[in-house]
This record gives structure tokens, C-alpha cells and sequence, in this order.
């Protein structure tokens, strides 16, 4: 997918301005954090898991090599095959020849990040193939035409009339004539009109939650039962994983799976959850007669020896995003790739590189709330404040900024200079706000005010506060 | 390809700053350390009937495998179907007995099916979940292709948490069946403005039939 994530600024301002966005935006927000926030306090082990999945991503990470080899040995030995991709274009190359491969015209596919992330769709669609996204999200932002604008719910942006409009233009091929006018007339829609798709699908594409080194195994974690259509009746199943995704045991997939659900949507546990390893058994009535692993890389094995490495332990929950003050101003689009959010503003610069991406890092308040909330405990604002610290260590960041920056370095290094220019200005701003509690205007912060107001400063400052503090401790 | 294969694993080694060659044998396998496990209190038959009904799924309990055929008749009737199952033919050699009226084929679910009538191999009482194994006895098809789903689970196999339904499944680790399908509820979406809807591309209604005996 074609990136617009060096817009940021222009996106957001537009993202601000669309009512029914702002609209879809309140709608789901509350219901995410509500959900997760109810699991987790059902829970009193959470934080046991918490900690136990970082270790066990950590001793993964330590061991990826070794894991990622049984991993393929383990495959391998039930009848798939494993196919190495270093980056997006060997993905998509690997993916175009094992469908030439199958003689496959029709596709039917699970949502996948990483399918986005390598621009599987347009590649497929790019050689005249027949293409279906199967999650009912990812199928409306299809007909849309649309990214995901979240990683779990990728059509949360669209309100109920717009994805009945939706189908209405693109289903009278298939004798829609009727209004949409419910929930269930949508989804019964999409079910009639998609099963014929998963009847006729020559190959079926998914994505994995996690890679289980011991047994060969892929996880696929789904509340509709898309993903195990894809995955059982067409010929041929080709699985698309990042490398980050293994895990050594069914026993360690098991923590994971206990915490992507609850942070997801605050389920226990998806309706869906399966474990594929191989293709089908000579004994066996259904399931496809090929099975392949496309192990996708791209970039991920240098993040590995270097400060982000952390990041390598994202299990795609959404989490982060739900509980961005950012993310739920702006919504996805903005974000203007695959990944939104904080941790698709750790991950876009990497993947597109910093300056393509450069105003991502600095739209967070680094509030922390991710990195309170990420399952993995991923310090998303420490990766954050890592890529800007590159960015002004390159000169990618505006000369403004850098001279504001600088400044501010200056005086921040002379405590006693600082504390005298904070002391005039506290007494200015006070002067100004002549006894009211807050300031509407401020010289030369015309903007910064135009949608809020500055509290009016404190009498004392902190540290004539704290210092008062410790006296009167004393005595 | 071979050649993506050995450059990814170089790179992961020079970033993990080891030697080229030969990687450590992997420790973790072998062994199966189990992480923090939910605990919960209550029998494990009452926690399993208890989150099968949460997840929007209904359940009910006979004596023995012999009543299967009553409980899904009665089934069908309620639910306004027409008297046919497209049935596990693992169930084939229980020689169950089905009443004259009722339509039963034993084999994998195709387009057409309403319902289906499978086995579980294993019940998850943490979360109300069924484990069901791709075989020729339980083909998959049956748990994702019909509207309606019946799955009969024995209290026996029913365990407390996922780990001990892979120790019951594959005990060894290997040869795992094609598929192992941990399915909780019937199918559901909240892809349209968040609102919970059931039967997306699933069943519709998933109903579990715990055999006591």
C-alpha cells in the first residue's frame, strides 16, 4: 500500500474536521476500553501473565534462530513447506508463484497485518487474480477501497449507513435490491454473498497469531470463523507470518492467547481459535492438499541487535490504539499507512524509513497509557522518543523546532539562569491572569490557545515548594 | 529462496551477536513449562456449563451417549428445522438410535447442510470451550459450514485449562491432527459499528451436549 504517512498533519486536520468519523471514533472507543478494562479486572493474573509472556518473547527473541529452524523442521515434517521471504517484494513474489503454482483464479483471505504490510491485495489483484477479503471489516474497506484504519476492527471508521451504501452499490451483481437497514441484514448479506466465495476459492491466503516452534504449528485466532473457511476449504492454504510471530510451545501460546484476547476486545477467548500443522492426512474427509508458511522478515531481523528491538514483541492486540488520546482524535487513516496508533508509529518508520514518516513519532503526548496497557509491556514512548532523538540527531526536524530545542537545552543546562527566567515568567503569567485560574490569551501563543486554555502558574514554583516541603519536614 | 533462508538467520545471528554456523539447540522445548494458570472455584462441570452459556452458546446434560439422538431431535424441533443432520462418523460405530424420522448422513458438512452433529474431543472449563480435532471421524467442516452446530462433549474429557487439553490431545507433542480447533460460542462480528452480531460466517447458534455417563 502506497503511503501517506509524511501528511500527518494534513490528514489530521481533515480527520478533525469529519463529523461522521469523529462520530464512528466516540462510538468505539469507550466500548474497547470498557471491554478490556473488565477483563482484565475479572482476572487477578493478569499481571502474572503479563510478565510471563515478556519472558517467554524474550527467551523467543534470544533463541529466534534456533526457533525459527525447528520451526520450519517441524513443518516440513508434517507435508508443508516453509518459504523465506527477506522483503515485501520477495513476500509478494513468493505468494504470486505458489498461486501461478496452484492454478489458482479465485482467493479468498483472512485479515492479515502482515498481508497489508507487504501489499499482498494489490500484487494479487495486479495479476488478475480474483482477491476476496473474508473478515467482514477488512471486506468492507475493501469494496471501499480503504486501508484498515484499525488493526482489529479495520472498518471502525465506517458508520452503518455508509456500509449499507457500500453494498448496496456493489452487490447488485449479486441481486441485492433491498434496504440494509440492521446490523444483521448487513452481516446476513455478507455471509450469503461470501460463502459462495469460500465454496469456489481455489486457495485460501491467512495470516498466523503466532508460529509454534515444538509441533509446526500456526495459530489463527478469529471471532468469525473467516479464517478457518480460508484455512480448510480450498486446495491450497498459504499462511503469511512475520518471524517475530514464534513461540516455542503450545503452553507458551497458551499465555499469549490469554492476554490477546482480553486486550483486544476483552473477550477470555476469541469464539475461534486454531491451531494448523501441515496439510490434510491421507485419512482425513476435508482440509487443503497443500500447506505453505511464507516466513516474512522485512526489516524485523535488524530491529533485533538495536534499540528496538522491543518492539519485536507486539502480538497486534490493538490495545495501544484504543487507549490513545491521539488515535481516538484522529482515527487510523490519518496515521497514513498500515500500522496506526503508537505502535504503528514505532513501526511505520521503520519499515518506510524516518523521514517518510517523521511526524509520527512526535503526534504522541507520551501519556504512557500505551505502554501501561500494552500485554507485552512494550515502552512504546521510549521508542517513540528514540525515533525523534534520531530525528534530530539527522536534521529531520524542522529548523523551528531545533532552534526551540536548542534553546531550551541552553538554558536547561544553567539551573540557576533557568530558575530566574521560570520565576519572571510565573510572575507575568500571574500578572496576566489577575486572579482568574486560567489564561485565554498569552503573547505569542496565539495558536497553542486558539483550543484551550493555560492554567494560570502555582505562587511558588516546585522547587520552592519542595524545598519548603523538606523544612517544614524538619521541624 | 535458500538464499533469503540463510540470510535472514545471518542477520538474526549478527544481531544476537553469536557465531555464524551453528545456532544453540533450542531449551525451551522438550520440556512444557506452564505459565500462570486462571484460577477459578467450583467444579469443573458447573465452570464449563457456566461459560459455554456466556459465550452465547446453549447447553444441556444426558445421562449417556444413547440419548444423543432424543436430545437432537428435540433440538431440531425447537429450532424449527427440517429432520436431517450431516453427523461425525466417528459417532457411526456407537450405533446410536436414531428415530425413523430423522434424516442422519455421516460424513464431512457440505454447502447445503443446516445442521451438523459432532464430538469434541475435549471441553475447556476455564472458558467454556470445546476442542475438536481434524479426523476422519471428525472432519472440520462440520464445526464451520452449517447454520446450526451440535457437539457432544464427555464430562470425562472435560479439563480445566487449555494445557491439559493439549495433554489429552497429543500427550507427546507430535503428530498433531491436521487441525485442533479450540471453538467458544458460535460465530459472531463486531465489524459493524461495534455491535455484537451473531453468525457471521460460523454457525449461527452452537449447542453442547454434555454426556454425563
Amino acid at each position: 500500500m502506497e503511503s501517506h504517512s509524511h501528511e500527518f498533519k494534513r490528514n489530521a486536520a481533515r480527520a478533525l474536521a469529519n463529523a461522521t468519523l469523529q462520530g464512528a471514533l466516540r462510538n468505539a472507543r469507550g466500548r474497547f476500553v470498557g471491554h478490556r478494562r473488565e477483563a482484565v479486572a475479572a482476572l487477578p493474573e493478569f499481571e502474572a501473565l503479563r510478565r510471563a509472556a515478556r519472558e517467554i518473547k524474550e527467551h523467543t527473541l534470544n533463541h529466534l534462530d534456533s526457533y525459527l529452524e525447528h520451526f520450519e523442521q517441524q513443518v516440513l515434517a508434517s507435508g508443508g513447506q516453509v518459504h523465506w521471504a527477506g522483503d515485501a517484494a520477495q513476500a509478494r513474489q513468493i505468494v504470486l508463484e505458489l498461486c501461478r503454482n496452484a492454478d489458482a483464479k479465485r482467493i479468498t483471505k483472512g485479515k492479515s497485518m502482515v498481508g497489508e504490510e507487504i501489499g499482498l491485495n494489490e500484487a494479487l489483484e495486479g495479476a488478475a487474480l480474483d482477491v476476496i477479503e473474508t473478515d467482514l471489516g477488512e471486506y468492507i474497506i475493501q469494496l471501499a477501497g480503504e486501508p484498515p484504519s484499525h488493526i482489529i476492527a479495520p472498518a471502525v471508521h465506517k458508520t452503518r449507513g455508509e456500509i449499507a451504501e457500500l453494498f448496496r452499490a456493489h452487490h447488485r451483481i449479486y441481486g441485492l435490491t433491498g434496504e440494509l437497514d440492521s446490523v444483521q441484514a448487513i452481516v446476513d448479506e455478507a455471509r450469503t454473498v461470501l460463502r459462495q466465495k469460500f465454496l469456489s476459492a481455489d486457495l485460501g491466503i491467512t495470516g498466523a497469531n503466532l508460529l509454534i516452534a515444538e509441533t509446526g504449528s500456526i495459530a489463527l485466532v478469529t471471532n468469525e470463523g473467516n479464517g478457518d473457511l480460508t484455512a480448510t476449504l480450498p486446495r491450497v492454504h498459504v499462511v503469511v507470518a512475520s518471524i517475530e510471530k514464534v513461540v516455542p510451545t503450545l503452553e507458551d501460546a497458551a499465555v499469549i492467547l490469554r492476554l490477546l484476547a482480553r486486550s483486544a476486545t476483552g473477550q477470555e477467548i476469541t469464539a475461534y481459535t486454531s491451531f494448523y500443522t501441515g496439510p490434510r492426512r491421507d485419512s482425513d474427509l476435508d482440509g487443503p492438499q497443500e500447506f505453505h508458511v511464507v516466513l516474512v522478515d522485512n526489516g524485523r531481523s535488524e530491529w533485533l541487535g538495536n534499540e528496538y528491538r522491543e518492539m519485536l514483541r507486539c502480538i497486534r492486540c490493538g490495545a495501544c490504539l484504543n487507549h490513545c488520546p491521539v488515535y481516538n482524535t484522529v482515527g487510523g487513516h490519518a496515521y497514513g499507512w498500515v500500522y496506526p496508533g503508537p505502535m504503528g508509529s514505532v513501526l511505520s518508520p521503520l519499515m518506510l524509513g524516518l523521514p517518510q514518516a517523521a511526524d509520527l513519532p512526535n503526534a504522541s503526548t507520551l501519556c504512557g497509557r500505551c505502554e501501561q496497557v500494552c500485554p507485552m509491556s512494550i515502552p512504546l514512548p521510549r521508542l517513540l522518543r528514540a525515533h525523534r532523538r534520531r530525528q534530530f540527531k539527522h536534521g529531520l526536524t524542522a529548523a523551528r523546532e531545533r532552534w526551540a530545542l536548542r534553546t531550551w537545552g541552553f538554558f536547561a543546562q544553567r539551573p540557576r539562569l533557568y530558575r530566574l527566567l521560570v520565576g519572571m515568567s510565573r510572575t507575568a503569567l500571574r500578572v496576566l491572569a489577575g486572579g482568574r485560574g486560567s489564561l485565554r490569551r498569552v503573547p505569542l501563543a496565539g495558536a497553542w490557545l486558539a483550543g484551550r486554555d493555560l492554567p494560570a502558574p502555582a505562587d511558588a514554583s516546585f522547587i520552592q515548594q519542595w524545598r519548603q516541603h523538606r523544612r517544614s519536614d524538619r521541624t | 529462496m535458500n538464499e533469503a533462508r540463510n540470510q535472514i538467520l545471518q542477520r538474526i545471528r549478527a544481531a544476537l551477536t553469536r557465531d555464524e554456523g551453528e545456532s544453540m539447540p533450542p531449551p525451551r522445548l522438550g520440556r512444557h513449562p506452564r505459565g500462570p494458570l486462571p484460577a477459578f472455584d467450583g467444579a469443573a462441570l458447573d465452570r464449563f456449563v457456566a461459560k459455554v452459556q456466556a459465550a452465547a452458546a446453549s447447553c444441556e446434560l444426558i445421562g449417556a451417549l444413547a440419548e444423543v439422538p432424543e436430545a437432537a431431535e428435540a433440538y431440531l424441533i425447537r429450532q424449527g428445522l427440517t429432520p436431517k443432520l450431516v453427523a461425525a462418523p466417528a459417532l457411526v460405530s456407537e450405533a446410536l438410535p436414531w428415530p425413523p424420522t430423522l434424516k442422519v448422513e455421516y460424513r464431512r458438512a457440505e454447502a447445503l447442510d443446516a445442521c451438523a452433529l459432532t464430538v469434541a474431543a475435549a471441553g475447556i472449563a476455564e472458558t467454556g470451550t470445546l476442542a475438536l480435532v481434524s479426523s476422519a471421524g471428525t472432519p472440520s467442516t462440520l464445526n464451520y459450514l452449517p447454520e446450526f452446530c451440535l457437539c457432544v462433549v464427555k464430562r470425562s474429557a472435560i479439563v480445566t485449562h487449555m494445557e491439559d487439553a493439549w495433554d489429552l490431545l497429543c500427550a507427546e507433542r507430535n503428530h498433531l491432527p491436521r487441525a485442533v480447533h479450540f471453538i467458544t460460542g458460535p460465530s459472531r462480528t463486531a465489524d459493524v459499528e461495534q455491535t455484537l452480531q451473531l453468525g457471521a460466517h460460523g454457525p449461527r447458534q452452537l449447542h453442547v451436549i454434555v454426556v454425563t455417563d
